[in-house]
């Protein structure tokens, strides 16, 4: 090789399709020095008529069949100066980009290592944090890129050869463009290639950009790369929170929470203490937001609390019984109490099982809309559908702790006061003061003897 | 009419014995189920000196259904609306949880209950309320100015 020999680079190359020689053209001209065809072409970078022929011409080893062809996106060839045998010295330059999903490849190879619920969950952590990376790398961490290679090939020593390129494939991965913390470096895949006239070396290494922070299971077959861990259950906790589907708080992206070191505060926050006022989709967590949940179905169910009417044949069915002596207070005088018309000793009044009694006409318009006592909330109505339009014996007496039923069930209770028993009632409506007292008593009063609330003259009839 | 009697009745009956504070008359003499209670503020209250005015509507149906209460006079209050309705929102006089044996005079006794002891977690003006829970001195200052201001 002489010392002036030019720089392939600087001067145009001439092809011939006749002979598919090749030549320079300052140094032999526009045709063919080997056929003295004219049938020749300048080559250039974006047209280089060589391809057509050779693909379809050549049978060289050079040109089989390569899985990875399709992923070498800067092919060039120069040819040998002129001068040298035609094909005794090939000059390659090789750039290549492969890119691999990186998580095919993990599935690929911990295929049968990992699986069922174990590696179900593993996805999901790894899913939801990487997810969450990508915002921040960019998609980066999801690719392994080839580096580009160059390689000067040349005939004849393949020893030589090997070293040289193992040299290159050094330089190459220390000059990776990404951050160096993040490569992690891969041995190097050395092709080799012979033919006639030529032997070719293709060294590869790949190298792993991206973030190494995810989790993922340690390969005990091969050493590891130093992982970045996440550092902290919270951020876990977040991503998996984020990964269900829960929305992002307002005013400020998740990915900024990830850097901030006192995420503990954002999680807490993120169950919706305080920024998103207790509610996270169908759950709340705190009080006021309860109450404010129990308040609206409340007011949503106007009347849904109250029992509805009694049926007409219970109400007919309730017993009657003449107003006696030991029903008057100690005026001398009783009441009904939905009318206020005095009730004269003999005069007949309709009794409920709770032994609170009215006049017929007065009891029959209110059961007829409420099945309650209007004393004590009880109804009248069987809780079972045996005796569905039977009124509900008294139960009392078998109740224990009842107050005992001196001559029977259907005679007078000497404690049942007749008039308004509702100021004794301290915990109704607003004095009562929070939702839940209301609640209580709007619930409890329909199906008990609202004993806690109506004072302690009633018996309590809870069914056991 | 069996409504239209109690209602008499305890009309009559509140006249003899009115509840602490209270005076009841009828808005119209023709009209039963009208009436209108002036209501001195209670002492030890912000609202005491004012002259409250309360319309106690008795419905068609009374007592099977509630009556239906009014302030007329403004009220720096967190259990009274703060519009044209002057509602309380009391629990005894819900559809559900009215009885027929409550009484107006009942009614009238808890209504200056809570005057003079508000229930914050009972509120209807969350505003107020919040108020008197964290600052009571501005909500007894600022009760007193309307009381001043609009119940005289």
């Amino acid at each position: 090789m002489s010392a002036n020999q030019p720089q392939p680079q600087q001067r145009d190359v001439m092809f011939c399709h006749e002979c598919e020689n090749e030549w320079y053209r300052d140094e032999h001209g526009l045709s063919c020095p080997e056929c003295h065809s004219d049938f020749a072409e300048v080559i250039e970078a974006n047209n280089d008529p060589r391809e057509d022929s050779t693909e379809l011409e050549d049978p060289d080893p050079m040109y089989a069949p390569d899985p990875d062809e399709d992923d070498i996106d800067d092919l060039q060839w120069t040819p040998n100066p002129p001068g040298q045998p035609p094909g005794m010295r090939v000059h390659g330059t090789f750039g290549r980009t492969i890119q691999i999903n990186r998580d095919q490849l993990r599935q690929h190879e911990e295929s049968g290592r990992q699986g069922g619920l174990l590696g179900l969950l593993g996805d999901l952590v790894q899913n939801a944090i990487g997810g969450l990376r990508q915002d921040v790398e960019h998609q980066a961490a999801e690719r392994i890129q080839q580096q580009r290679e160059q390689h000067q090939i040349v005939p004849g020593d393949d020893t030589l050869w090997l070293d040289e390129i193992n040299t290159l494939e050094a330089r190459s991965t220390s000059e990776v463009e990404s951050p160096p913390p993040q490569v992690q470096p891969t041995g190097p895949t050395v092709r080799h290639i012979t033919g006639p006239g030529y032997s070719m070396t293709i060294a590869s290494s790949s190298t792993v950009t991206g973030n190494f922070g995810d989790l993922f299971p340690r390969n005990a077959q091969q050493p590891q790369p130093v992982q970045l861990q996440p550092t902290g259950i919270d951020q876990i906790l977040h991503q998996m929170i984020m990964n269900i589907g829960a929305a992002p708080r307002s005013g400020r992206p998740m990915r900024d929470n990830f850097h901030d070191p006192f995420g503990f505060d954002d999680l807490f926050e993120m169950f919706g203490a305080a920024a998103t006022g207790g509610v996270l989709g169908d759950a709340v967590y705190s009080q006021e937001a309860l109450d404010r949940i129990v308040t609206q179905l409340m007011e949503q169910h106007q009347s849904g609390n109250a029992p509805g009417p009694a049926s007409a044949d219970a109400i007919a069915s309730l017993p009657k019984r003449a107003i006696s002596k030991e029903d008057l207070d100690e005026n001398g005088k009783a009441d009904c109490s939905i009318c206020m018309d005095a009730a004269e000793i003999g005069s007949e009044v309709t009794v409920l099982p709770c032994h609170h009694w009215f006049h017929f006409d007065c009891i029959k318009a209110w059961l007829s809309e409420h099945d309650t006592c209007p004393h004590c909330r009880q109804g009248i109505m069987p809780k079972d559908n045996e005796n569905a339009n039977q009124p509900r014996h008294s139960s009392s007496s078998r109740i224990p702790g009842a107050y005992p039923s001196s001559a029977g069930d259907s005679v007078s209770n000497p404690l049942t006061v007749p008039d308004s028993p509702t100021m004794n009632r301290p915990s109704n409506s607003t004095q009562g003061s929070s939702v839940f007292s209301r609640m209580r008593d709007a619930f409890g009063g329909s199906n008990s003897g609202n004993g806690d609330t109506d004072g302690s003259e009633q018996p309590r009839t809870r069914e056991g | 009419m069996s409504g239209n009697k109690r209602i008499m009745k305890e009309f009559a009956d509140i006249q003899k014995d009115p509840p602490p504070g209270c005076i009841i008359k009828l808005l119209n003499e023709e009209d039963m189920n009208v009436w209108d209670v002036v209501m001195d503020g209670p002492a030890d209250s912000p609202y005491t000196g004012g002259k409250f005015t309360v319309q106690v509507t008795l419905p068609k149906e009374y007592p099977f259904k509630p009556p239906v209460l009014s302030f007329r006079t403004k009220v720096y209050h967190p259990n009274v609306t703060n519009d044209e309705r002057g509602a309380m929102c009391l629990g005894m006089l819900k559809a559900d949880e009215w009885k027929p044996p409550n009484k107006i005079a009942e009614v009238l006794r808890l209504v200056r209950a809570v005057l003079a002891a508000p229930q914050p977690d009972d509120a209807v003006e969350s505003g107020i309320a919040e108020q008197f829970k964290n600052d009571n001195k501005s909500y007894e200052k600022v009760a007193k100015e309307w009381t001043a201001k609009y119940a005289k």
